[in-house]
């Protein structure tokens, strides 16, 4: 017998690929959002730098701003640089 | 006339200036005769080489003291002819109204004499001046000299006589000629002593009144008593009623109205506060009854009395509310429990909430009630309830969001709505009907349940009003993911089709519900492994890496047992059906391409499906006999039977070739895997509950210490329990150990020379 789906409607769910449970930063779970924001999801991101270590991306925006002379990974001291 | 000062003999303007004031003070007098006078006061004030006022004020003290002498010796004359009240009276009116004109006539001696004596005599020492030294102006001093003169020699007579009237008035004599007289008598005690240079004190009012308030008491003490052993307890509260009101027109007939709360209160002391016993008595009855007007007079007569009266009623109501409530709740209809029980609660609700705001005026003391007898009823547990409360009202919630027959219509909606916020306000355990609700609405949206979206935003709105932001933060990114999935969607379909893609066909209409993994509140991982076949891995490979291009460092995970696949079933002959399934079974009937006939193992091997989940895609195709189950020859077919699958590793399964079906589309849903609820799941279950209100707690304490710094143990125990009400009710032992494994993290500390105290550790 010959069978053809037509349709198919499914289900994924998403998390983070994170190295860790927590923003090395803000100490909040990943899976929640940074301090600033209320809602977790699209509107606050993760991001990943170069020494692979990852923070919400408010967070270390603001961290970055803060620090005037260089411009390291809080967590290895690497100069920080977004991971393409 | 020439204003200037002139010398003058005092004698000689006094005799003249006396005539006019007697007759003034009698009747009347001509302009011209007034108009001398008024020049002669001024006159004698300016008169030089010295002023004449003193003399004037003292020649005119000794004739109204003398002219109110014989007013008395008229009074007692009069008082055998026409009745004392009326003699009284009749002069009390001719002096009063002589003396505001005289008062006028000397408005110069007023001002320029008296005013400046009475500037001096405030610098002085007060002790130092006898009460009679005072200097009044001349319309004060007609009034101080009435007083001693008339009122105090005769107030023996005067007051019984008044009081007479009163009780004559009250018991309806006929004789009511001197009634007239009372309130213009009553207004000269008033006057005597409320001059604007003389003290504000009523001293000799209040006197009066104090005798007249416990003539009152005395009266409707007698009225009362008897009353109340002669009719039922309604029918004395109707007449309490109208006494009350007949003595509030009554004061108003004949007493200052500085008086008339005093009178009031007297009465209802008396009638209503002397008799509590038995009017708590009959409030019994009467709530259980849901007497009314009972209630409504009971309400008017207990409320002036002080705040604690009305408690022994509120109790009765609240008992009565959470009895009667009970006993709905007892006789609960077991077909749709949700539905009963909040309908139930509901009735009762409205009957009483009818109750407290038409009698008892929304008083905050019985709105108070009503909600503690609400609160008790629907959080208590009913032996007939399969359910607790908030999964009845979680479930009641679906009833109305979900299509189907229960689903009401637009306008009715939005009532029910609010109606269910009623019940959801009384609920105890609102972080349970966090849960239940979470898990039916995650239901409503996956498999597209759910009426219309925008009645399950409202629904959320209204838990967000009631309940505060994080309550349905995740619940709000529930039903954001549904729109963000969309979008996703549509993306999707341009990603396939732009370079390097170039028009890649799925060959099959796609569409992928992508959810974030902490919002939703099912098992993050797939239930049960599974072989996606061949079509739909390519679908996952395809959309995995679309959505990996759009966000980075996210992971996807398939929950399979959710989706479900519309398939076209192509018989020979030309005959074909369209399926609607899970795609579970999608999966086995993918299978029988191929193959005519599988064995349950092969079966097994090409889905990798646990057994729960296969035998049920089995049972469900069985069924609808788009599969025949061939009844394998080998021995011990039956005990496999008895255990765990109803079908053996080697049960043969084969394609119904002469499948039929009435409708061209057809579903088939198999049964729902049964989970299976161990004790220590559920203990699990009870066990992160548990957790979660310990984080809500520690979270809640450390937020009250960060803005309050230092607490008390006491204080920060009800503040504890007062905020976290909108969750769930706290237990003290728990907020005890919370606060113990802040201290231990740091957040808090020991205050060091107070037990009971903590500080905040920034």
């Amino acid at each position: 017998m010959k069978v053809k789906i037509k349709k198919w409607t499914t289900v994924a769910t998403w998390k983070w690929l994170a190295n860790d449970d927590n923003c090395g930063i803000c100490r909040m779970p990943f899976e929640s959002c940074c301090p600033d924001c209320r809602l977790p999801g699209d509107g606050c991101p993760l991001v990943w730098g170069k020494c692979s270590h990852c923070f919400h991306m408010h967070c270390i925006v603001k961290w970055i701003q803060s620090q005037q002379a260089q411009q390291q990974c809080p967590m290895c001291r690497q100069t920080w640089n977004f991971k393409e | 006339m020439s204003m200037k000062p002139r010398k003058l003999v005092f004698e000689e303007v006094w005799t003249n200036l006396r005539k006019t004031v007697n007759s003034l003070m009698t009747g009347k007098v001509d302009r011209e005769a007034w108009h001398n006078s008024y020049g002669d006061v001024y006159h004698l004030c300016v008169a030089t080489p010295e002023s004449q006022a003193e003399k004037l004020y003292e020649a005119t003290k000794q004739y109204l003291n003398e002219h109110v002498h014989n007013l008395h010796a008229e009074v007692v004359r009069r008082a055998e002819q026409v009745g004392f009240l009326a003699a009284y009276h009749e002069q009390w009116i001719e002096y009063s109204q002589g003396l505001r004109n005289l008062n006028t006539l000397y408005i110069y001696l007023n001002i320029e004499h008296v005013r400046k004596k009475q500037a001096e005599e405030a610098g002085a020492y007060f002790d130092t001046l006898q009460e009679t030294e005072k200097r009044l102006e001349i319309g004060a001093l007609g009034l101080e000299i009435w007083m001693n003169t008339m009122i105090i020699p005769q107030k023996d007579i005067l007051l019984p006589l008044i009081l007479k009237v009163v009780h004559d008035d009250r018991s309806g004599s006929q004789d009511d000629s001197d009634a007239r007289y009372v309130k213009d008598i009553v207004g000269s005690f008033v006057s005597m002593e409320c001059h604007e240079t003389g003290s504000k004190e009523l001293r000799f009012y209040k006197k009066f009144e104090a005798r007249y308030l416990e003539e009152t008491s005395k009266y409707y003490s007698n009225i009362s008593s008897t009353l109340i052993e002669n009719t039922s307890c309604s029918e004395f509260m109707v007449q309490v009623l109208r006494y009350v009101d007949q003595e509030d027109q009554r004061s108003r007939k004949f007493l200052d109205q500085s008086s008339f709360k005093a009178v009031i209160k007297e009465c209802e002391k008396v009638m209503v506060g002397d008799h509590l016993k038995i009017i708590y008595q009959e409030a019994r009855t009467m709530v259980a009854e849901l007497r009314s007007e009972d209630l409504r007079n009971m309400y008017k007569l207990l409320k002036p009395l002080d705040q604690s009266a009305m408690l022994p009623v509120i109790k009765d109501l609240q008992t009565r509310i959470e009895q009667i409530g009970s006993d709905l709740l007892q006789h609960i209809d077991n077909d749709n429990v949700a539905q009963s029980f909040v309908e139930a609660v509901l009735r009762v609700y409205d009957d009483f909430h009818r109750l407290v705001s038409d009698v008892f005026k929304n008083d905050q003391q019985f709105v108070t009630a009503l909600d503690r007898a609400c609160i008790s009823v629907i959080n208590s547990k009913h032996s007939k309830l399969s359910y607790k409360a908030p999964e009845l009202l979680a479930r009641y919630c679906d009833q109305i969001l979900k299509k189907g027959p229960r689903y009401p219509q637009e306008p009715e909606f939005e009532s029910k709505l609010l109606r269910t916020i009623i019940v959801f306000k009384y609920l105890d355990d609102k972080d349970l009907f966090q849960r239940s609700y979470s898990k039916l609405l995650a239901k409503r949206l996956i498999h597209g349940l759910y009426a219309s979206l925008a009645n399950e935003e409202s629904m959320l709105l209204m838990l967000k009003q009631a309940c505060g932001h994080e309550y349905t933060s995740k619940m709000h990114r529930m039903y954001t993911d549904m729109s963000v999935s969309d979008e996703h969607n549509v993306k999707f379909a341009e990603y396939l089709r732009e370079a390097p893609h170039m028009n890649l066909d799925l060959g099959l209409n796609f569409y992928a519900l992508v959810l974030q993994a902490g919002a939703w509140p099912m098992q993050n991982v797939a239930v049960s492994p599974f072989i996606a076949p061949p079509q739909l891995a390519r679908c996952m490979l395809a959309f995995e890496s679309f959505y990996k291009e759009k966000f980075n460092g996210r992971k996807l995970t398939w929950l399979h047992h959710l989706s479900n696949a519309d398939i076209r079933l192509n018989y020979p002959k030309g005959r074909s059906y369209v399926m609607s399934t899970s795609t579970f079974t999608l999966g086995v009937v993918l299978l029988f391409q191929t193959e005519d006939r599988l064995t349950y193992d092969m079966l097994r091997r090409g889905t990798n499906l646990q057994d729960d989940y296969l035998v049920k895609s089995l049972q469900a195709l069985v069924e609808t006999k788009v599969l025949l189950e061939v009844c394998d020859t080998e021995q011990g077919d039956s005990s496999n039977r008895a255990s765990k699958t109803p079908y053996g590793p080697d049960t043969v399964f084969v394609l119904n070739f002469d499948f039929a079906h009435k409708r061209t589309k057809f579903r088939v849903i198999s049964a729902p895997v049964k989970e299976q609820v161990t004790a220590q799941e559920q203990e699990q279950t009870v066990a992160s509950l548990e957790e979660d209100r310990k984080a809500y707690l520690q979270a809640l304490i450390v937020r009250l210490m960060k803005t309050r710094k230092v607490l008390k143990h006491n204080e920060l125990v009800e503040l504890v329990i007062f905020q976290a009400s909108e969750r769930f009710r706290p237990n003290v032992t728990m907020i005890k150990k919370c606060v113990e494994s802040l201290i231990e993290k740091q957040y808090l500390e020991r205050m060091p020379n107070s037990a009971d105290e903590y500080s905040y550790v920034a």
